[in-house]
């Protein structure tokens, strides 16, 4: 395991009764860096974002970020170490609107407790404020800024997936996991969404780790990909090495398939 | 006690279980399409039976053809109440379907007591009154028969649910309603069906039930209270789950009353419900993709807000806010000294509904305890100012500080559960609470009940009417400023959030658990302040007076007002305290003019009383906004939105 990388995911193993949906996998992601996965359903793909995220318990391996050990943090604390996710099927607050959706994203930066929010003390006031001006300066640097304050249930798929982005990246977390992103997008709004991420990298340093089936939209995307199937990883490398490596080729394209 | 004591206690748990496991059965087959749980069953059964005792001693029909007659009626009021009430209400949040079989109830057993008005009659047996005994144990025909036939309805509800395509449909329907429809289920047909034959299980059980028991119009309410819990604790997947937890609870109730004494034993049997919730989430008998059917149950209606918009934060919002106050303060002065009190309980109400807005409307989580906090809170002040000696102050604050805490205990092991099973667990608690403070004589006076003495502030007595009405409203102030502020804080939209995905909010860094039972002991809070101002304003309390149906009308205060909305709370107080004293004039009829108005409610506002001026708003505005949000999006795609 290399010390520098940010995130270094070593063995790991999931087990779902007999199912080793994860299987001993090995990752890292370093600072600032764009790594892909790749797989078919099934691959393991959500169960290792589940797993760096506490939402599943790992039978088996280590993981450490920035240093420290990752595994069984509760899945609330995770944001609090700089780790910040999105979900595979939207998971965005309904009844409640885009701003607020992003103050949600700043929970775990601001302290204000039951009693100084039950008078509205003056430190109540100070953090609301700059939760505000924060979730704004999000807004503005996603592009959400006409959104504001509808109701997110109300919006268009392809916003809310910005949202979702936005509320993620509103803590500043050094590392960003995104789980399927493309997901139901047209060509056209996925280049937009790349964009996008690969923007909001830029401007905060951040890492991102994103899965997906799409292979071209990860390839863009990422500096370095894995590949995975069947709770392994079968290959790993620069994003034309991958896609070139035969057992991702035959798990894409069936056994016998030539060279794409 | 010796072992025949014992035995005897055992058979007839099990007969009078079985007996309500009929009962149970058409809540289960309505709940396992609809997820609906059906407050209409009670009263539904109770109607078949009168009908049954008319045909049997007044027009003397065989007993065969009568019991036919009634389970064809109750069929039909199946249908009708699927048909004229429910089915408009599909696309709302299911907990609004439940509150409108309670409107139902509230009709129809008003219809019933202007009727037959409060008497019990005798509904004769057909196989008569003898019986066997085996050794010490004795069992009446009447009992054997009903075992009989719940073993028998069992088994063909269990054939037809398996082995027919109409049972393929309903469990399809069950799983899935939207996926079952794509399939080319018709589902508003299987649900109708279910309500039919729901109706029907609800006559047959009048037709057992009435002959071992009695009839009058309350019985069959009580017996299913009964049977709720029985069918929760057994799981609402299961008929025979569903039977064998009405058995269950019937057996441990006999033994409990033979072992222990019969005045402990509803807050035991609490105990256990609870612990058995705690230890199986989904009941005894029940699967665990419940969860995700009974999520719908806090579904939002949705939509934007003109009028939110239109008062905004700024200066229109205050003055419309200020204006309310001063109608508040002035009000004394315009209406009569009667109204005034009545008032009075207006605002306390309004702070018990404030607890479940936050609660309920905020974090999703259904409590039926409401009521059992406020006892708890009324007795502690009661206590803490007549037997300690403490100003209403210490009182008021004692009665928060312990119903928190109480709030605090339920809390915990309610974290795993949600819907239906939650309602169960919380409404045990409710439950019980009268019971041990009735059985804590010494300290509570038991049912004689106590005083409260008259509230004072810094010395200064608040006697009179009018000076109590301003306390109340003074406290209800105090109470919505402090929840309008937790509202807009990092903690308001953290309570928010979970209710609206559990996964994103922790995500974010949500501690769950925290804010889940910190909505819980605030909810608890409140209902404890609103006991306290109740003891004091009263001046009198005993154990009838927090029952189990004031939490139920808090519920529907709350849906009625406006889930989520402060002022809904008030709002939704205003109609649960002033509609029946409005209507008092008419007597008998005013259950089913208090049904109707919470029908017509939920019917026509589905976001509730306060929703309504946006939902004129919305009749005028409809272009403008929404046709910006389906044309110019820079990224989304509106094919995709659904």
């Amino acid at each position: 395991m290399r010390v520098s990388a940010l995130l270094a995911i070593e063995g790991l193993q999931v087990r779902f009764g007999g199912v080793r949906a994860v299987d001993g996998v090995s990752l890292t992601v370093d600072e600032g860096e764009s790594v892909g996965i790749i797989g078919p359903n099934g691959a393991g793909k959500t169960t290792l974002i589940n797993a760096i995220t506490g939402f599943a318990r790992p039978n088996g391996g280590r993981a450490s970020f920035a240093g420290a050990p990752l595994l069984g943090r509760a899945p609330h604390s995770i944001i609090r170490a700089g780790i910040a996710r999105t979900f595979q099927n939207l998971e965005l607050f309904e009844g409640m609107t885009v701003v607020e959706n992003v103050m949600v994203g700043l929970h775990s930066q601001h302290r204000t407790g039951v009693m100084s929010a039950l008078v509205n003390a003056p430190s109540a006031r100070r953090d609301e404020r700059a939760m505000r001006a924060r979730a704004d300066e999000v807004l503005d640097e996603v592009g959400l800024r006409e959104w504001r304050d509808e109701r997110v249930e109300l919006l268009p798929y392809g916003i809310q997936k910005l949202v979702e982005l936005a509320r993620a990246i509103a803590s500043r977390p050094r590392l960003l996991l995104l789980d399927e992103p493309a997901a139901g997008l047209n060509t056209h709004e996925k280049d937009m969404l790349r964009q996008k991420i690969d923007d909001i990298r830029a401007s905060y340093r951040l890492a991102v780790l994103v899965i997906d089936h799409d292979v071209r939209f990860i390839e863009r995307l990422s500096n370095r990909m894995y590949a995975m199937n069947f709770g392994t990883v079968i290959a790993a490398g620069r994003p034309a090495e991958v896609l070139s490596a035969p057992p991702v080729v035959t798990s894409y394209l069936g056994e016998g398939a030539g060279a794409p | 006690m010796h072992f025949g004591s014992l035995a005897q206690g055992i058979v007839s748990g099990v007969v009078m279980g079985g007996a309500l496991g009929l009962l149970a059965l058409g809540v289960i087959v309505v709940f396992r399409s609809t997820n609906v749980l059906n407050f209409a069953q009670g009263d539904a059964s109770m109607l078949c039976g009168f009908l049954l005792y008319v045909l049997l001693t007044h027009v003397h029909l065989p007993y065969a053809l009568a019991v036919l007659l009634a389970v064809l009626l109750g069929g039909a009021l199946g249908l009708v109440m699927d048909r004229l009430i429910l089915r408009p209400l599909r696309g709302q949040p299911l907990m609004s379907s439940v509150i409108a079989t309670l409107a139902i109830s509230m009709i129809l057993s008003g219809v019933a007591l202007f009727v037959w008005g409060p008497y019990e009659f005798a509904v004769p047996s057909p196989v008569g009154t003898g019986g066997v005994r085996v050794g010490s144990i004795s069992l009446g025909y009447s009992s054997l028969l009903a075992l009989g036939v719940v073993a028998v309805v069992i088994l063909l509800l269990t054939l037809l649910m398996q082995r027919t395509r109409i049972g393929l449909a309903m469990r399809a329907t069950s799983q899935s309603a939207r996926v079952a429809g794509l399939l080319g289920i018709n589902v508003e047909s299987v649900f109708s069906l279910s309500w039919v034959l729901s109706g029907a299980l609800g006559a047959l059980a009048a037709a057992i039930i009435t002959p071992i028991y009695y009839l009058d119009i309350g019985i069959m309410d009580q017996l299913l209270l009964i049977a709720f819990a029985g069918v929760v604790l057994g799981g609402l997947t299961s008929f025979l789950g569903a039977v064998a937890g009405t058995v269950l609870l019937s057996v441990v109730t006999n033994v409990l009353d033979l072992y222990v004494s019969t005045q402990w034993t509803s807050p035991i049997l609490v105990l256990i419900i609870l612990l058995t919730l705690v230890l199986w989430p989904q009941g005894l008998f029940g699967r665990r993709s419940l969860i995700s059917a009974t999520h719908g149950l806090f579904a939002r209606p949705q939509g934007g807000s003109p009028l939110q918009r239109f008062l905004g934060s700024g200066r229109r919002k205050t003055s419309a806010t200020s204006l309310l106050v001063i109608i508040g303060v002035v009000l004394p002065f315009l209406v009569g000294s009667i109204r005034t009190d009545q008032l009075t309980q207006v605002w306390i109400a309004a702070i018990a509904i404030l607890g479940l807005t936050v609660l309920f409307g905020f974090t999703g989580q259904v409590s039926l305890a409401q009521a059992g906090f406020m006892g708890l809170g009324a007795y502690c002040s009661a206590i803490v100012t007549t037997d300690l000696g403490f100003p209403f102050l210490g009182g008021l604050v004692a009665a928060a500080v312990v119903a928190g805490l109480f709030g605090l205990a339920l809390g915990v092991p309610c974290l795993r559960l949600s819907g239906p099973y939650l309602a169960v667990a919380t409404w045990g608690f409710g439950w019980g609470l009268p019971t041990a403070i009735a059985n804590l004589n010494r300290l509570t006076g038991g049912f004689n009940g106590m005083a409260g003495p008259e509230p004072s502030l810094f010395g200064l007595m608040l006697t009179g009417g009018r000076a109590k009405y301003w306390l109340a409203l003074v406290v209800l102030a105090v109470c919505i400023a402090a929840v309008a502020n937790l509202r807009r804080s990092r903690i308001g939209r953290a309570w928010l959030a979970l209710r609206s995905s559990e996964p994103a909010a922790k995500a974010m860094g949500v501690n769950i658990t925290v804010y889940k039972l910190l909505a819980f002991v605030v909810s608890a809070m409140l209902a404890g302040v609103a006991g306290s101002l109740y003891t004091h304003t009263v001046n009198f309390i005993s154990p009838q007076t927090f029952t189990f149906w004031n939490s139920i009308f808090y519920l529907a205060a709350v849906v009625v007002g406006g889930m989520e909305s402060l002022p809904g709370a008030i709002v939704g107080a205003l109609f649960l305290v002033m509609i029946p004293q409005l209507v008092a004039g008419v007597g008998n009829w005013q259950y089913v003019i208090y049904g109707g108005a919470l029908l017509v409610v939920i019917r026509f506002a589905p976001r509730g009383i306060v929703g309504v001026p946006d939902q004129l708003a919305n009749l005028f505005i409809r272009t403008g906004r929404r046709q910006q949000l389906t044309t110019a999006e820079p990224l989304g795609d509106p094919a995709k939105s659904s």
